[in-house]
This record gives C-alpha cells, structure tokens and sequence, in this order.
C-alpha cells in the first residue's frame, strides 16, 4: 500500500470582524483572524513554525503602508511576537498561499502553518481608483503585465473586473442559448441568502435582508449583463488558517479538513490578452479540474458540496462546468431546478461566498469547505459531507482543494 | 461631448509595440508575422510566441474579423471621459486572419441590440485626439442593422 499524496490538515480558523471600509487598521484585523485561528485549533503561539499570507492589495497601487492598507508575514510575525522557522509572503490570492503552507507542512518545513489573508478596501474613494487611473494618460489596472496590455484597452474604455465578466458572459450566452439576467437571478438570490446564515459576512451583519429575484432583475447596470449584485462587495477584513499534518492534527481537536488533493492554477501564459476570452478561462479552470481531480483520487460526483469562486456570479457558472460538476452549458438548469441551493443534490457557496459575504476572496470558500468537513457548519450544514471542493481565484492566481472528513488514503 | 477630459487615455507605444501605432496613424493595421513559422501574433511582443523566434516583423492585414464578445458599460467607467460617455460599447474582435488575433472596440455606429456574436466587422481608424488614432471596428456594411 502507497503512502497517502497528501498529509496535511486544517484545524482551525478565525475570521475578524468585517468593515465595509478602512475603519480600522488592517493589521488590528489580522491579528484578530489569526488569533481566532490558533483559538479555534487550540494550538499556542509559541507553537507556531510557520506563517504565510498573500499580502498583494486586490487592485493595484492600493497599498503603501505595511500593517494600515496591507499585512506582511513579517508586519505579523512582529505584531504576534514570534519569529516562525518558515515565514513567505506569496503572491496571487489566498488560493497561492494556501498551496505554499499545505506544501510546507507536508515537506516539513514547519510543522505549525499559520496562513492568513488581509483585504484592504480604501475609506474614501472608489475601489481601486487611483490617481494614475482618474488622470492619468493610461489606465493602469493591475500588476506590470497589465501596464503593457493598457495601451490596447484603455482607450476603449475596456475596464477589466466588470467587463471580464461580461464579455465571457456574451459568450457564453451566444454559445449556449442559456445565461440571461433571468438565469441568472436564483444563483444570485441563493448566494445573498445563504451569506445571511453566515453571521461573520458582511451583508448578515449590517444589511441582513434578502435579494429578491425583483431586486436582481431591477439592479443598475454595470457593464451589460454584469449588474451591480453581480459583482462582490469590497469590504475590508481578515481570515485566518492553522494547517498542521493529520497526525499532530488527531493531538489538537477532534475533526480536522484533511486535505486529498490540491491543484496549482496555471502558469502565466507567455503571451498576454488584451481581455480573457471564454475559451481561455474555460481552459484555465478546466485544467485546474483535471489536475484537481487525479490528485485527489476521486471525481466531482464524490463531492456533497462546491465552494467555488465568485467575484462575479458568472465565474461560479464557469467554474461548475470547468470542474465537471456538471456538463458544459448546463450549469444553468441546475441553477434553475434548484439543485445548488443547500437542499439541493449540489450545494453551491452555501456560505454565501463573496456575493453573500463579502469580497475576502476566498476565505469565505476555503473557511465552508473546512466547516462543512468537519460537521462544524451550524445552521449551514449540508448533510452527510465526506468530501468538498474548492476552487478560489482566476488564472495563475487560482488553485482547487478537494478536502474530506477523513484522512487522505 | 460634455465632460472633465476632451478624449479617451492615449495609448502609450513601447519598444514592442512602436510600429503597430506607427501603422495606426497611417491608417494601417500592422500585426506581427514570424517569418519562421509563419503564425501571427497579437499583442506585439520582442519574440515570436508560437516557435520564439527573434524580431517577428509587421504584415498588414485585412482589417476584417469578427465580434467576439460584447458588453455596454452603463456605469463604473473610471476615467472621466468614459464616465461622461457611459452608457458606451465595448467589446473584443477577433481577426479573420488567425483566430487567436483578438483587438478591443467600441463598435462605433452601432447599438447594444445591433450587436451580435460572429457578425462579420472591419477595421477604421477612429482620431481620438489631434494626432492620436486608434483602431475601431464597424460592423459590416452588409451586416449593419441585422439582429
């Protein structure tokens, strides 16, 4: 009998109390999630050998001052007062970051990973509006390999977060003859709902009312189809992981995630696009899934739920058909028949992901498929989850988790 | 047209890229061709992305395509220009040429229920300031109005 791929486990989490803007300084809220973390997993500080986190602001020049409007591993380190064998910051999003402290737990680099991730969304101003991009003769939007693909978008006033949305969007429903705003409205409805039964998102804590599907159908336009709750709300807060290896997870608490199988988003592609197409975010994804899927040994029907990405709504569409969880062109007839609502055979962001929560990327995701493993969900619980997957971030910012209630074989 | 900016943000040529706007205000569309395997390729860039070849040189090309993708931006335009032009159209064309060529346009003429995927489209050199073209795609004379 081969040694398990994977030994690697969750053991706690924690999450900080969620501003909708820069109320307080960012570092104070990663050191709540984080101490909440090692809370959660009963593990003490001193215990700790390793600390990551992906501090990259989630827009681009949006930060400047280390502990305010970002949060290094080391603006950590300090503020907890630990000096950890290993400590990285990793680029990307939390999906980046999560890869490294799984990878370091496993190759022994610690034996304790403390991951955490800080979102800052400015107090004044809009999201990710600089004073490059109010002014300036060039619309900058990201990092340096967008500085070279502006010249050939700008001047159209092409804006990459909505209109990335909604021009795969048009594809798909040109493609497909499916993905209308009416398609559409119970996915989005479900997300608001479910985040309400998340009490540490954003809109259950201030603004707990659900969408109605009139709500959704009335919204103001972004960039057509992409409304207003299309998008996720950019909110300021911080999450927070203990990963530990399944043995020394059975000497900290009762249930851990135990992690069967991981998958890297993929490489930076050699050429650059003036805007990704369908096809290229449909291979992206798709090849996350196939390299997911052997990793862990099992197949999207061995899955009871699917924490899958949704900055905009269609990116959970896309990511459903990517993963096999269902067919390609069909993830809006389970949508429709109500297959992806927590009662349903495919519960979807039952959390209520960051369309229901909150743009934390994806804590909210990573923290579900943790939770419901674990049977630690509370009123969220699906029953009888053995195993869940998650797929966080886009491109090579993005990677899977299938996780299960048991330890990997 | 009303508003804080009197045009769009400019594109910014580099070293890459130079004569692909170099050919836009001439009123040509130049995209690079690897004289080694013959492939195109779109943005510009110093090597040839299919075989990696040094210095792939400009070809002019039809100026014909097809849309790809489309959206109208009603409002989150960040730059003056566009806010005070919102709601406007814009969107991806993918030249006939090879099908991984893929150009922004705003599709000038047209309205959102014009536009359909695949419509055939060709290229124009719209002047966005005195001096400064970039290019716009139109929809087909022979498409113009089909839903």
């Amino acid at each position: 009998m081969s040694a398990p791929r994977h030994t690697a486990a969750f053991v706690g989490f924690g999450q900080s109390r969620v501003f909708r803007a820069a109320e307080v300084p960012l570092g104070e809220l990663a050191l709540e999630a984080t101490r909440a973390a090692l809370e959660d997993a009963g593990l003490r500080l001193d215990q700790v050998d390793g600390l990551v986190c992906t501090p990259d602001a989630p827009f681009s020049r949006g930060q400047s001052a280390d502990g305010v409007e970002f949060v290094s591993s080391r603006h950590l380190a300090g503020a907890l007062g630990i000096e950890p064998a290993w400590i990285e910051d990793v680029s990307g999003t939390i999906a980046n970051s999560t890869l490294a402290a799984i990878r370091a737990v496993e190759s022994g680099a610690c034996s304790y990973a403390l991951l955490f991730r800080a979102l800052h969304n400015p107090a004044s101003g809009s999201y990710g509006h600089t004073a490059e991009s109010r002014s300036g003769e060039i619309e900058i939007s990201g990092t340096d390999v967008h500085q070279v693909i502006e010249q050939f978008r700008a001047s159209y006033g092409l804006y990459p977060p909505a209109d990335g949305a909604a021009l795969p969007w048009s594809q798909y429903q040109a493609r497909y003859g499916r993905g209308s705003r009416e398609d559409m409205a119970p996915l989005v409805v479900q997300a608001r709902n479910n985040g309400l039964a998340y009490e540490d998102g954003y809109w259950a804590r201030y603004k707990p009312f659900p969408l109605t599907t009139e709500d959704y159908l009335l919204a103001r336009m972004v960039s057509r189809p992409v409304s207003i709750y299309d998008c996720d709300l950019p909110v300021q807060g911080a999450g927070a992981f203990v990963i530990t290896t399944a043995e020394r997870a059975a000497d900290l608490v009762d249930r851990a995630a135990y992690v069967h199988g991981i998958a890297d988003g993929v490489p930076a592609r050699g050429k650059v696009s003036v805007d990704e197409t369908l096809e290229e975010q449909m291979a992206d994804n798709s090849d996350i899934g196939r390299r997911l899927w052997a990793d862990a040994g099992c197949g999207p029907g061995d899955v009871q739920v699917a924490d899958l990405y949704d900055g905009f709504s269609i990116q959970t569409v896309l990511w459903m058909e990517a993963l096999g969880l269902c067919e390609e062109g069909a993830a809006f007839d389970l949508i429709r028949d109500g297959h992806t609502a927590p009662t349903g055979k495919l519960p979807i962001n039952p959390a209520g992901g960051n369309l229901g929560g909150g743009r934390l990327h994806g804590i909210n995701h990573l923290m579900d498929a943790v939770q419901q493993v674990t049977g630690r969900a509370g009123k969220r619980q699906i029953d009888g989850v053995d195993r869940a997957v998650a797929a966080v971030g886009l491109g090579w910012a993005a990677a899977g988790f299938v996780l299960g209630a048991g330890p990997a074989e | 047209m009303p508003g804080a900016a009197a045009h769009p943000p400019l594109p910014t040529a580099d070293g890459n890229s130079r004569a692909f706007w170099d050919g836009v205000q001439a009123h040509s569309l130049l995209i690079q061709r690897c004289a080694a395997c013959t492939k195109f390729q779109f943005p510009p860039a110093a090597a040839c992305e299919h075989c990696g070849s040094a210095e792939p040189a400009f070809e002019e090309v039809s100026g014909r395509g097809v849309v790809l993708s489309f959206t109208e931006t009603v409002s989150g335009a960040r730059h003056p220009y566009f806010q005070a032009a919102s709601p406007y159209l814009v969107g991806l064309v993918r030249l006939d040429e090879q099908e991984d060529l893929v150009l922004a346009s705003n599709f000038p003429g047209a309205r959102y229920d014009d536009l359909c995927i695949g419509a055939p489209v060709e290229v124009e050199f719209q002047e966005v300031a005195e001096g400064v073209c970039i290019p716009q795609f139109r929809l087909a004379a022979d498409h113009e109005g089909v839903r």
